[in-house]
This record gives C-alpha cells, sequence and structure tokens, in this order.
C-alpha cells in the first residue's frame, strides 16, 4: 500500500514541476503563496526543514536583515536553533559564491540579534 | 523714665515698588473686624509689616503706629503716651487714655517690633487690647510670642493668629515676587525656590538678587542654598546675631541633626538641658520649628540648617564628623536606620556608612527600598564603592532588582576583594552574601547554583540578613535538577523567613510552590500560592521589580487555567515587560519565566507568543544544561505549540525581549542612533528590531508603532 502512496506522491510532483514550467497561471499563484502542496495531505516538509530552507533562499538572493528577520522567527519558532540558522549560510554557501557569502552574513547577524560584527564600526 | 527716642508716627510704611500684595491674608484680617486683637508672629523677614501696610490700605478704620523700638526703653507710662499720641492725631478724644479707648470711632492700632518692649510694657498692651471698643483693634507684630494670655484669648475667640506658616509665600506669590525683581522663572523653579525657602519672603528676595549677579539666573534660582553670601549675611544679622554665645553654639553644632529633640541634642552635643533651650529658642523664632504639639520635636528651616552646617564643617570639621557619629550611633540605638544612614552618607563616613548598609541592604531590597540604598550610594564614588566590601555588597543587592548581572558579578567580586583586603574574610555574613550573589547568576549550571548557596548559607547566621536568599536558591537548584522532595521543604522554608522581613524572597518561593503543585497536577494548591506571592508583591511594592517577573508569569498560567482570560492577558503582558528590563539576568530565571509565559500564551491559543519565548527560552537553557525540570517543560511545551497549524510568527504578544526593549525607547525623541547608544547597541541592529516591532504591530510608522502599542497597553500613557 505504501508503495501505491508513494507512487501518487511522485506523480503529483512531476505533475506539479510540471505545471510550473509550462507556467500555469493557477499553479505559479498557488506557490507564491505557499502552503501544503495539491498533491499531499499532510505538509511534506516538516515545518523546521521549510522554515530553513526558506532562509536558505533569502540568503541566496542577498536579502537584508528585515526579509530575513521573518524566516529567522519562522525557523525558531519551529524549533530550530543558532546553529541550524547558521548552517544554512554554510549550506548556500558553495553555490551562491564568496562574494554573496560576506555580503549576506550581516544580513543573517541582525536577523538573529547579534551585533558584534556591527560594532566593529 | 526713659523718653522715646524719636515722636511715634501714626502713619504706616509707605508702599515699596517691589511689594507683592497678599490678598488672602489681608482678607483674614478684615474678616476679623470685630476681634479686638491681632497678632502676627513670624521671623524677621516674613512681611509682618508690609502686610499691615497693605491692611492698612485695604481697611476702611484709620490706622495708627507704633515702632516698637520707638518705646523699647521706656515703661509701660512711656508706651501709654506713645499710644495716647498717635490716637489723638486720629482722633482727640478727653480722657485718660486707657479710658477713652472705648469712646473713640473704630481704629486699629498697629504695634510694630513688639518682640522689643519690656514685659510690662506688654502687659499693658494686653489691657489695651481689653479696653478697645467695638469694631477697634489691637494689632502686634513680633519675632515671638507676646506674653498676653493669647491661650485665654483663642478660647474665647477675641484674637486672631498669624504664623510663620501663614506668611510663607505660596508660588503664586512667590512668582510675583521674582518677577517684579526682574525674573520671570518657569513655574517648576518657582516651585523649586519656593521649596528651598519654605517660601520666607525675605528668602526669596535674596534668592532673586542673588540669581540676578549670575550668568544663568534661572539655574542660580533653582540652586540657591544656606551656603549663600546674601543669606549667611542676613541670617547673621538677624537670627544668629541676636543669640547667646550659647544659643549659638548649640545650634551650630545640632544642626547635623534632621529632627531636634531634648534627649538627642543632649547625647550628641554631650550636655544638658537641651529641651528648655529648644523650647526658648523656638518661641523666640531663630527659624526653629516644632515638629509637635509638646515641644518634644523641632528641625531647622532649611536654609538656616544649610547654613549652620556649611558654618559648622568649614570651621570646625573634627567636631563636625565628631558629632554625626554621634548622632548616627545614637540613632542606630534608637532604632532609626534611616537617620543613622543618613548622618554616615553625610559625613561621607565610608567605613560607617558601610556597616549600616551592608547590615540593612538585603531586607531594604526584599522590602522594596532598592531606590533608598540607590540614593545614599550616589553619595560615593565608584571606586570608592569598589573599594567597601559593606558598600560593594548593598550595590549589588540593588542590582538584584533589575536583574543586571554583569553589574552584580563585578561587585559581587569587588565585596570579596575588598574583605580579603580588609581581613575580614572571616566575616560570615558579608562573605554569605558575596557567595549567594555569584550562585544566583553564574553560568556553570543548577547542580553548582545549589552548592555555592547552601555554601554561601553555611557562613549565615541562621537569622543573618542573607539566610533566607540563600534557601531560596538552593530551594530552585533543587527544583530544577528535578529533586521535588528536597525542593519543597527548601522553598517553604524560603517563604517562611521570606514572609517577615524579606517579602521578594516570600513571593519567588512562593511562585516555586506554585509551579511544584502544578507539575503535580494539583492546581488548587498552585492557585494559593501564586494568589499569595501576587498579592504580597503588591503589598510590599515589589511588584514592578523586574525579578517578579516570575511571579506574574506564575499568575498568568494559573489564570489561564481557569478561563479568565483578561486576567491572564494582563498578567502575561506585565510579566513579559519585566523580563524585557532584566539585562542578562540568571540564564536559569529568564528561561524559567519564559517557558511559563509559553505554557500561558499556549493556554490562551496565542501560538506565536509561546513560540517566541520558546525560542528564547532555548537559547538561555543552554546556559543550565542540568535543569532537567525545565528541559521537560520546553519539550512539552513545544509539543503543545507543534499541534497547532498556524505557523505564524507575527502579532504584539510575538515581540521578542529584545524587541520589547527598544519598544520602550520608541516614545522618546531619541534618534535610532542614540537609542543604540543608550542600549550599547548598533544602529543596524536598532533599526532592524524597530523594523521588527512595526511589522508585529501592524504599523508603518515610529508613530504608529507607538500608538498601536499605547493602544493595547504594551506602553503607558
Amino acid at each position: 500500500m505504501s508503495t501505491v502512496i508513494d507512487a501518487q506522491l511522485t506523480q503529483g510532483a512531476r505533475e506539479l514541476l510540471r505545471r510550473l514550467v509550462l507556467n500555469d497561471e493557477r499553479t505559479v499563484r498557488t506557490a507564491l503563496e505557499g502552503g501544503a502542496p495539491a498533491f499531499a495531505d499532510t505538509p511534506v516538509l516538516d515545518r523546521k526543514t521549510e522554515a530553513l530552507v526558506g532562509l536558505a533562499a533569502l540568503l541566496s538572493v542577498g536579502a537584508n536583515a528585515t526579509a530575513c528577520r521573518v524566516a529567522v522567527e519562522h525557523a525558531r519558532g519551529a524549533r530550530a536553533s543558532d546553529e541550524e540558522l547558521v548552517a544554512v549560510l554554510l549550506a548556500v554557501a558553495p553555490a551562491i559564491g564568496n562574494a554573496r557569502v560576506v555580503g549576506t552574513a550581516p544580513a543573517l547577524e541582525l536577523a538573529m540579534g547579534f551585533d558584534e560584527t556591527n560594532r566593529l564600526d | 523714665m526713659a523718653l522715646a527716642l524719636q515722636a511715634p508716627t501714626a502713619r504706616p510704611p509707605l508702599p515699596r515698588k517691589a511689594m507683592v500684595r497678599r490678598p488672602r491674608l489681608v482678607r483674614a484680617l478684615r474678616m476679623a473686624r470685630e476681634v479686638p486683637l491681632a497678632v502676627l508672629v513670624a521671623p524677621a523677614g516674613y512681611g509682618k509689616t508690609t502686610l499691615l501696610a497693605e491692611w492698612a490700605r485695604e481697611d476702611a478704620r484709620p490706622f495708627a503706629w507704633i515702632g516698637g523700638g520707638e518705646v523699647a526703653d521706656g515703661d509701660s507710662d512711656v508706651l501709654l503716651d506713645a499710644v495716647a499720641t498717635v490716637l489723638d492725631e486720629l482722633e482727640p478724644v478727653d480722657g485718660e487714655t486707657l479710658d477713652a479707648l472705648s469712646q473713640r470711632e473704630p481704629f486699629v492700632l498697629v504695634v510694630d517690633d513688639a518682640h522689643l518692649l519690656r514685659p510690662p510694657s506688654v502687659r499693658t498692651l494686653g489691657v489695651v487690647a481689653q479696653l478697645v471698643g467695638p469694631g477697634s483693634t489691637l494689632a502686634l507684630a513680633s519675632r515671638c510670642e507676646p506674653q498676653l494670655g493669647l491661650g485665654r484669648l483663642r478660647a474665647h475667640r477675641l484674637v486672631v493668629e498669624l504664623h510663620a506658616r501663614d506668611l510663607a509665600m505660596t508660588r503664586t506669590e512667590a512668582a510675583a515676587l521674582l518677577d517684579k525683581a526682574g525674573l520671570a522663572p518657569d513655574p517648576r523653579a518657582v516651585a523649586e525656590v519656593v521649596a528651598r525657602t519654605e517660601g520666607w519672603p525675605a528668602a526669596l528676595y535674596l534668592a532673586a538678587v542673588s540669581a540676578k549677579e549670575q550668568p544663568d539666573p534661572a539655574l542660580a534660582l533653582t540652586r540657591f542654598g544656606g551656603d549663600d553670601r546674601l543669606i549667611v549675611d542676613y541670617l547673621c544679622d538677624e537670627i544668629l546675631g541676636p543669640l547667646s554665645r550659647e544659643s549659638y553654639d548649640f545650634l551650630t553644632e545640632s544642626s547635623v541633626l534632621d529632627r531636634l529633640s531634648g534627649p538627642v541634642c543632649d547625647a550628641v552635643l554631650g550636655r544638658r538641658g537641651s529641651a528648655q533651650l529648644l523650647r526658648d529658642l523656638s518661641r523666640a523664632n531663630a527659624l526653629l520649628t516644632c515638629l509637635d504639639r509638646h515641644d518634644g520635636e523641632y528641625r531647622f528651616h532649611a536654609l538656616l540648617a544649610e547654613t549652620l552646617k556649611s558654618e559648622l564643617t568649614r570651621t570646625r570639621p573634627e567636631r563636625a564628623a565628631l558629632l554625626r557619629r554621634r548622632a548616627s550611633v545614637w540613632h542606630e540605638g534608637h532604632g532609626d536606620m534611616d537617620a543613622a544612614i543618613d548622618l554616615a552618607v553625610e559625613g561621607h563616613d565610608v567605613q560607617r556608612s558601610s556597616e549600616l548598609l551592608a547590615r540593612v541592604g538585603p531586607a531594604y531590597v526584599a522590602t522594596g527600598r532598592a531606590a533608598a540604598l540607590e540614593c545614599w550610594l550616589q553619595h560615593f564614588s565608584a571606586d570608592e564603592v569598589r573599594a567597601s566590601a559593606g558598600l560593594a555588597l548593598t550595590a549589588a543587592a540593588t542590582s538584584l532588582v533589575d536583574g543586571d548581572r554583569n553589574r552584580i558579578e563585578q561587585l559581587a567580586d569587588a565585596a570579596a576583594r575588598a574583605l580579603r583586603r580588609s581581613g575580614h574574610d572571616k566575616h560570615g555574613s558579608m562573605q554569605a552574601g558575596v557567595g549567594v550573589m555569584r550562585a544566583l547568576v553564574q553560568r556553570a549550571g543548577a547542580a553548582q547554583m545549589g552548592e555555592d548557596a547552601a555554601s554561601a548559607r553555611r557562613r549565615e547566621a541562621d537569622d543573618g540578613p542573607w539566610a533566607s536568599l540563600c534557601v531560596l536558591v538552593e530551594g530552585v537548584s533543587q527544583h530544577l535538577l528535578g529533586h521535588t522532595e528536597i525542593a519543597e521543604p527548601l522553598l517553604e522554608d524560603a517563604a517562611r523567613r521570606g514572609a517577615q522581613r524579606a517579602p521578594i524572597v516570600h513571593v519567588l518561593a512562593l511562585a516555586q510552590l506554585a509551579l511544584l503543585a502544578i507539575d503535580r497536577e494539583d492546581w488548587t494548591e498552585a492557585a494559593t500560592n501564586a494568589t499569595r506571592a501576587r498579592t504580597s508583591a503588591e503589598g510590599a511594592g515589589i511588584s514592578e521589580y523586574p525579578t517578579c517577573a516570575l511571579v506574574h508569569a506564575v499568575s498568568a498560567l494559573l489564570r489561564a487555567h481557569h478561563d479568565r482570560v483578561e486576567d491572564a492577558q494582563r498578567e502575561l503582558q506585565q510579566a513579559r515587560r519585566l523580563l524585557s528590563m532584566l539585562a542578562d539576568f540568571a540564564p536559569w530565571y529568564e528561561a524559567e519565566a519564559k517557558l511559563v509565559v509559553a505554557q500561558a500564551a499556549l493556554r490562551l491559543s496565542d501560538v506565536a507568543g509561546a513560540r517566541t519565548a520558546l525560542s528564547e527560552a532555548s537559547t538561555q537553557l543552554r546556559e543550565t544544561p542540568d535543569a532537567v525540570t525545565l528541559d521537560a517543560w520546553l519539550e512539552d511545551a513545544w509539543a503543545r505549540a507543534d499541534t497547532y497549524a498556524a505557523a505564524a510568527v507575527g502579532g504584539p504578544s510575538a515581540l521578542t525581549t529584545a524587541e520589547l526593549r527598544i519598544l520602550r525607547f520608541l516614545p522618546s525623541h531619541l534618534s535610532f542612533r542614540e537609542i543604540g547608544a543608550r542600549m550599547h547597541v548598533s544602529i543596524n541592529t536598532v533599526k532592524t528590531q524597530a523594523h521588527a516591532v512595526y511589522r508585529k504591530l501592524d504599523a508603518c510608522s515610529r508613530t504608529e508603532a507607538v500608538t498601536r502599542a499605547r493602544a493595547i497597553g504594551l506602553l503607558d500613557g
């Protein structure tokens, strides 16, 4: 039975991806609103993972501290530790490169409520 | 028979431009039209003569004047001749002076400076008062109460009296006087100078003259004191100059005392008969005010006290120090610790201040009097405080109120060093104080906290000032370690010990007992302890101490359990507000309080608030890794929070402790940079946290955030 369900989930995920590739408006709108995907009855990613992934995305595009802060709050609200938050930056570092890592680290620091680097001025 | 030096005059003194009208006093005199005697008794400079002149201009009756100095050297016949002369100028009447009094048309006979008259002349005035006709009045102005049998006259309502307290200027009158003197001070400055001078008109005028000579008259006005040369000269001429040497020395030496009585003056000055001398000086109006109806206790006029103290310290500093120490010891022996400390602090006696403050410090903090301790400590420099074990320990104790961990640690360490230097490291009670404060804020965990507190307790006497706190900390340690059966009796003991002398220990122990009861699901007992804690905190005036946050958090949890939603929300808000005021206090305390906040928030379905509190508690629990009780609470609370589908992190209740701290500054005029300077954080941090505050309050600007915060009770006003 679980194999059947797994197969259904995989089919549902593949269809969702295809619709996004085709820029299906309704699918895109739903995706932008967030929330559980249509192909699953329960969240696929647990709350903490989802929050950390969201944070990773913000860090990757160089979001500022205010934007990162909401993501940090979501993550902490899902029991993410400070170590895990910093680990997100390390996880995306190889993909985003030196300049982006150094540029976005202060934003993460502020979003987490730390102040050490900013007091260097 | 001595002759008068000059012929008495029938005219009042001419009004001066700077005179301030005092209609309320004139009204009082005019309303006593049918009273035969009016007596104005006050020291020099209270405007008695000026008031009489104003009365003369307002009253329809003719006024006749005699200056006391004009007839001072004569006997009663000289006085009667003067009376006849001035009254005949108003209306010539045949017959003997006294017999003719009742035949005259209504008049007012003023005798100014009546204190200069000899007793027979004063008695003659008494006869005059009895014989004046209906509608006539004898008005006396004197610096001391005339011996006219005023007691009998008062009983028969035959006299109207105005004393110094009546003649003292109100703020309105003072403002008018200062305005006429060319100053236009704001109401606060007027209030300040009236308080300093106690409304004494001459002093107010001299304050104005002195202020005008200085670059910043407004500021100078508020700083006018008994060391200003103008008031010193005036006091010497009018009050101190006429005194005997004995009286002058007595007043100077007793100026170290705020409250004077026979026994304390005898003890401090090493003399006898002070009670009678005080009575005589008070009756002679040497600016000495009687504070009771039994001539038992007196005080100096503030300016006179300053002048005398300044003179004593300048001319005889060793004697001043000796007198203050004697007075401090006397007050301590009579149970007035505040007065004893005041004297030690005023004399800058570091050693004595240190001893006294170390003795009362814990009790004063525990009973809501930390502010008094801080006031006393401000008289000493930071170096002096750190170098003295008693002062450092007291300062550390006051920091317990705000939960300023760094300060507590630094001062406890300073106290320990001072004890070692003084060779008093065997001094049990102070060592206990140092030990228990270090135990509270150390970061080595709950077990270490308990051991340190137990060690401190062994150094302290069972009824010593630090004993109850030591027991409380031991009890908390056992509670955090999960040793309920050991914790409960300790906490009950702490509650009992604190009930009488240490309310802060009492309420925190009760809060912990309430939490123990909740753990075993005995909500009834929990509610009893929480209510007692809350009520005791209010009664002792310590419910606003930041370190009472736990009491409010427990109260919120219990009210939420009983579905008293509004009460619970109010208590929760209070707990959050107080937690935001703690300056990095003991991590176990903040973690415990935030876990209770989270539990209460969950019962109120405030998931966002609960998650915020839980994430903060998680961080703090890292520093108390062996607090198994709190770990269990944390897991339980997270599990319950996770059952909620909503993942929202917004809303006012989700404001973090740091964001609440920023919120408190937003109503001020301070820029973000200035706020950062005050909080020792960068402007970027302030900006980030402020933006988070705006978002959670659904506001787009600082003003809007402040308005929203006030509307929901997060800010006062």
